[in-house]
């Protein structure tokens, strides 16, 4: 499987029963997305184009302003399948938890070291999956970018996948496009020139990205 | 494996993941891992995979959260190796 894995990543997860659910709602609810929110995508460079068609494993870090975010970040990369990291209090209420599950939300406790959302998280990249993190850990209301946590570089260190900055502002009024802006990949290995750093360099990861987040500021 | 062998490498393992050339000075079995050894959340995750790595161990995402002292990581690796006190 694994092999496979490797020689087709892309073919290999276009059918993947598993992933049935998601895959529905991508079909069914998409469209909708793509037309109630419009994202017009902008790119710093053109290396950065490369980051919509980057066919691995790989993390997403986003600013956090509303609700609505995950649906924008989504739409830019609507032609994969994405998977969010939501905070356990969301996905504790029964219904609403399965559905999100079903959705391709992974549930993390952000106030504990949570093994298990480390481990489904590591399943996913190897697997190929783009994960989304909203990185400031929760809704910030404004759209200053807030101190990022070291969690996405962890992640993506520890699975030795690149990382896509990605910021956006809240649009003025309903009938606006969104303008999202999408950075180029950042590799934590040719950061950290190690595939063992310590808390102290994992947090230099967490700076670039942060940084390279804020340059695409000016873009949006 | 003794125990005294395990807590040698948590303390190698520690110090690695911390960035720090040594242990705190008087880190022993009663040591806190939040206030004595400064682990947080992330910290926390990251010993605990690199002690899974170096011991071929499993730990239970519910027993992370239970862990105050050293001493209770060292009886947690020593059972799941089948040691004794």
């Amino acid at each position: 499987m694994a092999r496979l894995n490797k020689e087709k990543p892309y073919l290999l997860r276009l059918f993947d029963i598993k992933k049935f659910p998601i895959d529905m709602a991508r079909i069914l609810i998409g469209p909708w997305i793509l037309l109630a929110y419009r994202v017009k995508v902008v790119f710093p460079s053109k290396e950065a184009k490369k980051s919509l068609h980057y066919k691995h494993g790989v993390m997403v870090t986003s600013n956090h302003i509303t609700l609505h975010d995950p649906f924008v970040v989504g739409s830019a990369f609507w032609r994969r399948r994405m998977f969010y990291l939501v905070g356990e209090f969301i996905m504790k209420l029964p219904v609403r938890g399965f559905l999100l599950k079903l959705a391709g939300c992974i549930k993390v406790d952000r106030h504990t070291a949570d093994l298990e959302a480390m481990r489904n998280v590591s399943a996913h990249l190897a697997a190929g999956d783009l994960i989304t993190v909203f990185a400031e850990g929760g809704i910030t209301h404004n759209t200053d970018l807030g101190k990022y946590k070291d969690g996405a570089a962890l992640m993506a260190s520890y699975g030795n996948v690149p990382i896509i900055p990605v910021y956006f502002r809240k649009r003025k009024h309903w009938w606006n496009r969104y303008k999202v802006a999408v950075g180029e990949l950042i590799y934590p290995k040719e950061i950290l020139g190690t595939a063992e750093p310590s808390i102290p360099e994992l947090k230099k990861v967490t700076d670039v990205v942060w940084q390279k987040t804020k340059d695409l500021e000016a873009l949006v | 494996m003794n125990r005294e062998e395990i807590f040698s490498k948590i303390g190698i393992l520690y110090c690695r993941v911390m960035g720090k050339k040594e242990l705190p000075a008087g880190t022993g079995e009663s040591s806190s891992l939040k206030e004595d050894l400064g682990l947080d959340s992330i910290s926390t995750l990251y010993l605990v995979l690199e002690i899974e790595r170096e011991f071929g161990i499993k730990f239970e995402n519910q027993v992370l959260t239970s862990f105050v002292t050293v001493g209770e990581v060292e009886d947690y690796i020593a059972e799941k190796l089948k040691l004794g006190r």
